[in-house]
């Protein structure tokens, strides 16, 4: 579980530390955990600010192999201290085949599980949980929330019971692609909704105009998903030059520069990306070291992203 | 159209290459039988043809529940709709061969169209054996005739292609919707030798429907003759 941590991604750390408290919303790491975290902001927990989305990559079925090769991506993804797993029943066997991995760890520290519910049927609502729980194999749910706002007037009361029982510790409301952000925006007033759930990137930022500002001032969580586009964004922007100033970063890859990008934004609790691949995730844990862009630095990465 | 396909290519030929070979006696079983169906042809007799029609509908029924309910369901939720829809099929099939043995394909009518329908029909059915000999040994999404959709969708339309009499308009939409799904599923996973197989089937359709469109023009014409005719009777 040990990770070396170099002297200089000690010292990077420490500047990420400062430049956090600045934003108000990270928590100062020590030497051992030179990654950023965040805090969430219904309770003050600290969670590493990239998690894993499972989106496909999980939807593997049964094949012997590739459930061996996801517990590796699971294995690493603990090693290198991660917490968030983001998952849905609409992912096919992804819940399934996290179970699965989970078993075959043996153990999953610092895990914060979130699943969500997605159906329309009200009556439907209850089974999808229990079947999560079975699923993953949890007692207790770090988050569940209403995949999609789809019928969340009847899911989000639901799950506020469970939260009551102890069954779940936050709730939480998704959407993604852009869409329907007005309505988000009325539903994440509601006292009940500790997180939201959103598309967040470089250069999918419809989000920053209302819901993340409006998650500021209400104080809610916030998960930004598609970090890059489905793996559009790497895609695109492989063999293009990285910016002069990304060292000063610590950035040394395109996919670290786009999730410094989402997770330096001061109302972003966690950002999840994807991935089938062990060195993807060893790429993507790494963007939670170093400094942390400031807003100025924020808006020169979307001018020089925009440049290309 | 990425978040209408939640798993990647992989996992997809995982997926046929596991279901494929699990099948591949009923892929040989379905070669032989409609290899017989096409060689008896217009000579079949009304029980045959009731056979084979009925034959038709039960490999819809299992590309329904088989295919779509039991293994393709747990990776996308839409299996469960394109079940129903494959036995939808299934019964319209039954509905429509039962009654007067409709289901009279034969390969001995020398036109372009039938050419056609052939060539499609031995392409769905060779696509499973050469690209199980073309993989050599790699996980590789096979198609094959009487098992998996897209194969069994070709067969179907170029066996419609190749019917000796009329094929109902309603016997199309489950299956060019099926296709329609394929066409999204091969572009976004990228499968080239779906692609094959989708041009056959859109080719089998093409004549389909200008089939259709023929023998509709030639009822307008016929009914024109004989509105005319009767006007002329009249005037006599």
């Amino acid at each position: 579980m040990t990770i070396s941590v170099r002297r200089r991604a000690v010292l990077a750390g420490c500047l990420a530390g400062v430049t956090a408290s600045v934003l108000g919303r990270a928590v100062p790491g020590n030497a051992a955990d030179a990654k950023l975290n965040k805090r969430i902001p219904a309770t003050g927990e600290a969670v590493p600010a990239i998690g894993m989305g499972t989106w496909i990559t999980f939807n593997v079925g049964p094949v012997p192999a590739l459930l061996a090769q996801r517990t590796d991506v699971l294995r690493r993804f603990f090693r290198h201290g991660g917490g968030m797993i983001d998952s849905s029943p609409m992912y096919g066997t992804a819940e399934q085949v996290l179970g699965h991995g989970f078993e075959q760890l043996g153990g999953t520290p610092g895990l914060f599980s979130a699943s969500k519910i997605w159906t329309r049927s009200t009556e439907e609502g209850p089974r999808q949980l229990s079947d999560s729980f079975r699923l993953w194999g949890v007692d207790r749910f770090s988050l569940m929330q209403v995949h999609n706002l789809v019928n969340w007037e009847a899911h989000l009361p639901m799950l506020a019971e469970q939260k009551r029982i102890g069954r779940v510790r936050y709730l939480g409301l998704t959407t993604s692609h852009g869409s329907r952000h007005g309505e988000m925006a009325q539903v994440m007033k509601n006292d009940a909704v500790d997180f939201v759930q959103l598309t967040y990137n470089i250069v999918d930022r419809e989000a920053e105009e209302r819901l993340l500002p409006l998650a500021a001032d209400l104080g809610k969580g916030v998960i930004a998903n598609r970090p890059f586009r489905g793996g559009g964004l790497p895609d695109a922007l492989r063999g293009k030059p990285l910016p002069g100033w990304a060292p000063e970063l610590g950035i040394e890859t395109w996919p670290h520069f786009l999730l410094k990008f989402i997770i330096s934004h001061p109302a972003v609790t966690c950002a999840i990306p994807a991935t089938s691949q062990v060195g993807h995730m060893d790429e993507n844990m790494r963007a939670m070291e170093g400094p942390m862009p400031d807003a100025a630095m924020r808006r020169r990465m979307v001018d020089y992203v925009e440049s290309l | 159209m990425n978040r209408l396909i939640p798993y990647s290519g992989e996992v997809y030929a995982y997926l046929l290459a596991g279901y494929s070979d699990a099948y591949i006696a009923l892929e040989i079983a379905v070669c032989l039988a409609g290899a017989a169906l096409l060689l008896t042809g217009a000579r079949a007799t009304l029980m045959t043809c009731r056979i084979a029609g009925a034959v038709l509908a039960i490999l819809w029924a299992w590309i329904g529940v088989g295919f779509y309910w039991l293994t393709y369901q747990p990776l996308n939720w839409a299996g469960f709709y394109f079940g129903w829809a494959a036995l939808l099929q299934a019964v319209l099939i039954l509905v429509w061969s039962l009654p007067g043995g409709r289901f009279r394909p034969t390969a001995r009518i020398a036109v372009f169209s039938h050419w056609m329908g052939l060539a499609a029909l031995i392409l769905a059915a060779l696509m499973g054996p050469f690209m199980r000999l073309l993989s050599e040994g790699s996980v590789t999404a096979i198609q094959a005739v009487g098992v998996t959709p897209l194969a069994t969708v070709t067969a179907t339309l170029a066996l419609f292609l190749l019917n000796t009499t009329r094929i109902p308009f309603w016997l199309l939409p489950v299956p060019v919707i099926l296709l329609v799904w394929d066409f999204i599923r091969a572009q976004v996973l990228g499968v080239v030798q779906d692609n094959v197989l989708l041009a056959a089937a859109a080719a089998v359709l093409v004549f389909l429907l200008h089939g259709f469109l023929r023998f509709r023009q030639s009822g307008e014409a016929r009914d024109r003759r004989i509105h005319r005719d009767g006007k002329n009777s009249t005037r006599n």
